[in-house]
């Protein structure tokens, strides 16, 4: 894309939640009770739901902005 | 009636490596959501402003190459060698290829409109989507955060209240008054007097208590 992709973007928030998860399974590991459940449920889960959601919004909008700028350039 | 429920944390290390991982999660995910958002809006702006100008001033050369081509073509039809017209080859070829750029430019318009419709509709799309996840981060992780720092700072007294008693001291828990640890507006009360299985209760108002138990194994570790 002529003015740089999105896909750096989702790479990072990628990363930042698989570094996340990763630190909280092994949280889980060691910390198994109500709190924890309740934090893994009501908080962890939707979070990293929403972090796919969102990488998946951005694959999509990524590829939308590239054919836009590909079919807007001068290709004389 | 109050229902509280056992801690069982093993490692109080884990815990806080918890809350550094979520501290370090909270700043990289809003910096590439910022990153994104960034690119999202110069690439509109790219759609929306530089190119509609671009290929409205790539129009106007076109009809220009038009119409001196179109002047190139006809004087040569004028001419006369050898008392004939010349075929004017090459003066043709040139008024096609002026045509073909000024019909290009003109796609190119009706081309940058429809994207800046569909780019502005998808990229709604998108913030919608990932508004969500801002608000996660804005709202819901300083919530964890401070529930997981809680849960460490409670921990940690209590490991704190279970390695003096092991001293000369001999402070038991039972005899320090676990209702009296600083949580913020969070009040720990004992509900055991066994140091053994000693069980502090984390509580805010109107919410059901958070239980902090304790196995002598387990206290003081990771402190």
């Amino acid at each position: 894309m002529a003015l740089g992709s999105l896909i750096d973007g989702a790479g990072q928030l990628d990363a930042a939640a698989d570094l996340l998860e990763e630190t909280w399974l092994t949280a889980r590991t060691n910390w198994d009770d109500g709190v924890s459940r309740s934090l893994d449920e009501d908080h962890f889960e939707p979070l990293f739901a929403q972090v796919r959601m969102a990488i998946d919004a951005i694959s999509r909008l990524n590829s939308v902005l590239m054919s836009a700028c590909r079919e807007c350039e001068d290709q004389r | 009636m109050t229902l509280a429920t056992n801690a069982n944390v093993r490692s109080l290390d884990a815990l806080r490596d918890v809350r550094l991982a979520l501290i370090a999660f909270q700043e990289r995910a809003s910096s590439a959501l910022g990153s994104v958002r960034s690119k999202i809006d110069r690439t509109r702006a790219w759609l929306e402003q530089d190119r509609p100008i671009y290929w409205a001033e790539q129009e106007r050369r076109a009809y220009d190459g038009v119409a001196t081509a179109r002047v190139g073509y006809e004087t040569c039809k004028l001419r006369t060698v050898a008392g004939r017209h010349p075929e004017c080859i090459e003066e043709k070829i040139a008024l096609q290829k002026a045509k073909a750029r000024l019909e290009y430019c003109q796609q190119k318009i009706v081309t940058v409109r429809r994207w800046v419709i569909e780019a502005g509709r998808q990229s709604d799309d998108y913030r919608g989507r990932a508004g969500a996840l801002q608000r996660l981060l804005e709202e819901d992780i300083p919530n964890v955060l401070a529930r997981v720092s809680r849960m460490i700072d409670a921990l940690e007294a209590y490991a704190e209240v279970g390695s003096v008693s092991g001293g000369e001291a001999a402070i038991q828990p039972r005899a320090v008054s676990l209702s009296a640890l600083p949580l913020g507006d969070r009040v720990v009360t004992a509900t055991s007097e066994e140091p053994a299985n000693a069980t502090v209760t984390e509580k805010e108002e109107g919410e059901e208590p958070l239980t902090l138990a304790h196995s002598p194994q387990s206290r003081g570790e990771g402190t």
